[in-house]
């Protein structure tokens, strides 16, 4: 693996890392299996394959953010608006 | 002493004027035979505005639109042109006719619903007029100051527009719809508009998936496939179990691309926005782009098989099985009661 790619990937495995620390099923149930998923492909080779599995990383990580966020936005939701949508507040 | 009078008579005057002149047209979405829910709610929005309502019927053949028209409450005159170029209600062909018909009336405010319709008009019209269009409108404050959502709605703005003509396009599901009888309008012709661009773009034909189930933007119950349902014929099980509870059935974008549904049934941030009261989400692991659409349902159910899948962590109530064990097993269910 090429020095650069080795940064991404470290890169990616810390920012996945960062993000699991608050994970709604707990940091452990995250990290054991992010960390799984890296060693599952350690052997990678190919530079084509592991800018793939990179771009699929990145998109866990926007998948996490979107959950933070939509969680976030429910509970809130709940708490200031029992019974109505927000948006038809007038 | 003087000056004290003479600054409140303007005020005054101004108060009314604005109150007196204030006046909204609202572009009808229809099919030429029956208008569309999205109307009521785009002259309901208008109500909300204050001043007279005037709706604009464009159209062929579309008598019987004009009449359903006329008859709704509150709405105070309707224009109407009924001509062979709105065939297929082409925005370049509407657009002119819209601008035309502001030249000669000169409305404060133009209002369309948020659908591909009024998505397709409004802009358009905005360059025509040179007025930046206020798009997706989810609360009107007053005249001139409006709410709507921005960055994929993870925000909302409340905007003041200071341009003459305000041009928007309203979310259909944030406004009470008008009572469709009670009204009297009187009915006039609208102004021909001047065609610009000659015939670019031409109608040729129009497919439409036709159903019995409600509309997925007003459904109170909403059921929606992912990728996770495999194939299109799959989605004949989320139907029968919709048929059951009178839910609509939605589709998430993976489910779309992976050309399982057409793409009017896609929910999301490109999709259709959704709030029903329950929101059962079938086979969808989780994918921003979906969550944008469907934040704001009340109750969301989560049927996935992988119990690690993110959409767990978001739903209320989760059920982590075989989709295609499952739902047959609930549409019995449902079908006994």
């Amino acid at each position: 693996m090429s020095g650069k790619l080795r940064s991404r990937v470290i890169n990616l495995y810390k920012q996945l890392h960062y993000m699991g620390k608050e994970y709604p099923k707990g940091a452990d149930f995250f990290h054991t299996r992010l960390k799984k998923a890296f060693l599952k492909n350690k052997d990678v080779e190919d530079p084509k394959a592991i800018e793939k599995l990179i771009a699929r990383g990145e998109y866990v990580i926007k998948e996490i953010e979107a959950l933070y966020m939509l969680r976030k936005y429910r509970s809130l939701k709940k708490s200031y608006y029992p019974d109505e949508k927000p948006a038809q507040t007038s | 002493m003087l000056l004290f009078a003479r600054a409140g008579t303007r005020r005054l005057i101004q108060g009314n004027g604005a109150r007196r002149w204030g006046s909204t047209l609202v572009i009808a979405a229809h099919n030429n035979e029956r208008l569309f829910p999205i109307t009521f709610n785009a002259i309901g929005a208008a109500q909300k505005i204050g001043g007279d309502v005037t709706c604009l019927v464009l159209g062929k053949g579309c008598g019987k639109v004009a009449e359903e028209t006329s008859k709704i409450a509150g709405v105070k005159k309707i224009l109407v042109a009924d001509d062979n170029v709105f065939h297929g209600f082409l925005p370049e062909k509407v657009a002119p006719a819209v601008v035309a018909a502001q030249e000669q009336f000169n409305f404060t405010h133009i209002v369309a619903g948020g659908d591909a319709f009024g998505k397709g008009v409004i802009p358009r019209v905005g360059a025509l007029l040179n007025t930046q269009p206020i798009s997706d409108v989810t609360e009107i404050q007053s005249e001139d100051t409006f709410v709507r959502p921005i960055y994929a709605g993870n925000a909302i703005m409340t905007v003041r527009s200071l341009e003459k003509i305000k041009l928007m396009t309203i979310r259909p599901t944030c406004f009470e719809g008008a009572a469709p009888s009670g009204g009297s309008a009187e009915t006039d012709k609208a102004p021909a508009g001047k065609s610009e661009g000659g015939d670019v773009s031409q109608f040729i034909e129009q497919k439409l998936t036709k159903s019995d189930r409600p509309e997925l933007a007003g459904a109170k119950i909403v059921i929606s496939g992912g990728r996770g349902m495999k194939n299109g014929e799959n989605f004949k099980m989320l139907y029968d179990l919709a048929d059951q509870m009178g839910a609509a059935v939605g589709a998430s974008r993976a489910a779309v691309d992976a050309g399982f549904v057409p793409n009017d049934m896609q929910i999301g941030q490109t999709g259709k926005i959704v709030a029903p009261e329950l929101y059962i989400a079938v086979g969808i692991s989780g994918a921003i782009q979906h969550l944008a659409g469907m934040k704001d349902s009340k109750t969301i159910v989560a049927i996935n098989k992988d119990p690690d899948a993110p959409i767990f962590q978001v739903a209320d109530f989760g059920l982590v099985e075989d989709l295609f064990k499952v739902v047959p097993e609930l549409t019995k269910l449902v079908t006994k009661k």
